[in-house]
């Protein structure tokens, strides 16, 4: 059984927080979709806060699809063929709740006038990241599209499920507004052979980029991981916001959204056993 | 007081800022001069830039080429503690070597991966008197000096605008020429100031699209300036 806690924090350089973050579990708590997106805040990307809330809600859709016709229980021949199709379906609703978006609100004279290029390829505003994770008692499946972070914890070490991309430095990054960005997708599918993870940790890079090194910022995982088996959820529910105003104001200074899922321990309340959805 | 916050320790990301100076011989006398001066007055306007964008720490070095090629700055210094110490000129211009002993700095280390944008600045007179071509495009195989904002400011006519297009490689960005003092300060003040604020926050940005780093540079507005030509 999983528990969940969730937090966002606005960067005080930005005017809107364009990052997004959803998450279902299920009524058993056995099985959760978590999704964060970082809209990318350019001057190009002036809707990108809507972006990225598409990005969320269509990996929600997508994975809970999925889980319901149990599409990844029993992978005979392989997840490597079964993930291209799932980024081309992820790119194409998302394409596609764009396309009606723009429809029903069309660019204002000042959008307009913002750069000749997202006025001839407007899908350029709306550009976002994508992270997000399907887990059940069988398999996890990891997916990323550009920037942020996938931490996950077990016996008290961290892990990357997907590796960082090495190309992506200077706050460049792969994007769902790309005609391509199916082809950017990295995933990593996981049978549970044993123990699930203790914590998994999606964050938007904004986390990252508040630490001076990998090791520094990967002890939030493990601090995070530590405090749950000691103090319980609640504790990190009371400070999560605070704690990331923090790390944003004299870190980063960016937008800052992270979602822990941890692995219950045996003396936490799991609350209401009703299936819920959260943006 | 609350519980202590999850992680290590926080920093801010590191903006690299680093001039590339001419000082060979035919920069002696006037020109030397100016650009100490007008390194040297720009500082505290850029340490009032480097105060407003608490989320990046603006690092300071310098490389000067003439009778040797070497780090005049070699420690990145904080902008807070950026004192300019006077260049002298004298020998040729070896600016390959100058892009060599660049290069070497802005590999994944000594660089990180979660650092801003450099900010690299060339100023100089005259034209390369070594192997410029071969050296750039060796400097242009590290990533970071890919996503630099590369700057090029000449002093006067006889600079070899070619050479200060290509560093800059950006068809955006054209090389500013100073012909006296007030324009080198203005330019100098510029690159140090709107540049770097420009810089301190930079949005993300799609991977390809950029063609020198993801900072959109604004040139500076030079129609108040004196027009005289002394260089």
């Amino acid at each position: 059984m999983w528990q969940i806690v969730s937090e966002s924090v606005k960067s005080a350089n930005h005017p809107l927080n364009q990052d997004a973050r959803k998450y279902f579990i299920s009524k058993d708590k056995e099985q959760v979709i978590i999704a964060v997106a970082d809209g990318h805040g350019s001057k190009k990307c002036f809707r990108s806060d809507i972006g990225s809330k598409f990005a969320v809600d269509v990996l929600l859709k997508i994975f809970s699809k999925h889980l319901l016709r149990k599409t990844f229980d029993n992978l005979q021949s392989g997840f490597s063929g079964m993930s291209q199709d799932l980024a081309k379906a992820i790119h194409q609703q998302w394409l596609e709740k764009v396309t009606t978006h723009l429809e029903r609100n069309p660019f204002t004279p000042e959008e307009e006038l913002v750069d000749p290029k997202v006025l001839k390829n407007q899908k350029i505003s709306y550009g976002t990241t994508l992270l997000g994770a399907l887990i059940t008692p069988n398999y996890i499946i990891y997916l990323q599209l550009g920037d942020g972070d996938i931490l996950v914890v077990s016996d008290n070490a961290v892990m990357r499920p997907i590796p960082k991309d090495e190309n992506l430095i200077a706050n460049e990054t792969y994007s769902l507004c790309d005609s391509e960005a199916f082809a950017f997708f990295k995933f990593h599918y996981q049978p549970i052979i044993g123990q699930l993870p203790d914590l998994i940790m999606l964050s938007t890079d904004g986390y990252s980029n508040s630490f001076p090194d990998e090791n520094e910022f990967q002890k939030t995982a493990l601090d995070y991981n530590n405090l749950y088996k000691k103090e319980g959820l609640d504790l990190i529910r009371k400070n999560i916001t605070e704690w990331l105003t923090e790390t944003t104001v004299n870190g980063s200074g960016d937008d800052l959204t992270t979602i822990l899922v941890f692995k219950a321990i045996d003396n936490e309340p799991t609350t209401k056993r009703e299936a819920s959805i959260t943006d | 007081m609350g519980t202590k916050r999850p992680g290590g320790v926080l920093s801010n990301r590191p903006l690299h800022f680093i001039w590339i100076l001419d000082v060979s011989g035919s920069m002696d006398g006037d020109k030397i001069q100016s650009l100490n001066y007008a390194i040297r007055n720009s500082i505290p306007a850029m340490k009032s830039v480097a105060d407003e964008n608490p989320n990046a720490e603006v690092l300071v070095r310098c490389i000067t080429f003439g009778d040797e090629v070497k780090w005049h700055i070699g420690t990145a210094v904080k902008v807070a503690d950026f004192e300019w110490q006077d260049v002298q000129a004298g020998g040729m211009t070896p600016m390959g070597k100058a892009m060599n002993l660049l290069a070497d700095q802005l590999k994944i280390p000594p660089m990180t991966d979660r650092a801003l944008p450099p900010v690299l600045v060339l100023i100089t007179d005259g034209q390369p008197t070594d192997d410029f071509a071969t050296a750039y495009q060796s400097l242009m195989q590290e990533s970071w000096a890919k996503k630099a904002v590369r700057l090029g400011i000449a002093m006067g006519d006889d600079a070899d605008s070619s050479v200060i297009e290509k560093f800059i490689g950006n068809k955006e960005i054209k090389p500013l020429v100073a012909h006296n003092s007030d324009q080198l300060v203005n330019f100098i003040k510029w690159a140090s100031t709107a540049v770097v604020k420009a810089a301190s926050s930079p949005a993300s940005q799609l991977k390809g699209e950029l063609v020198t780093g993801n900072v959109p540079v604004i040139m500076p507005d030079t129609s108040d300036l004196s027009q005289d030509v002394v260089w």
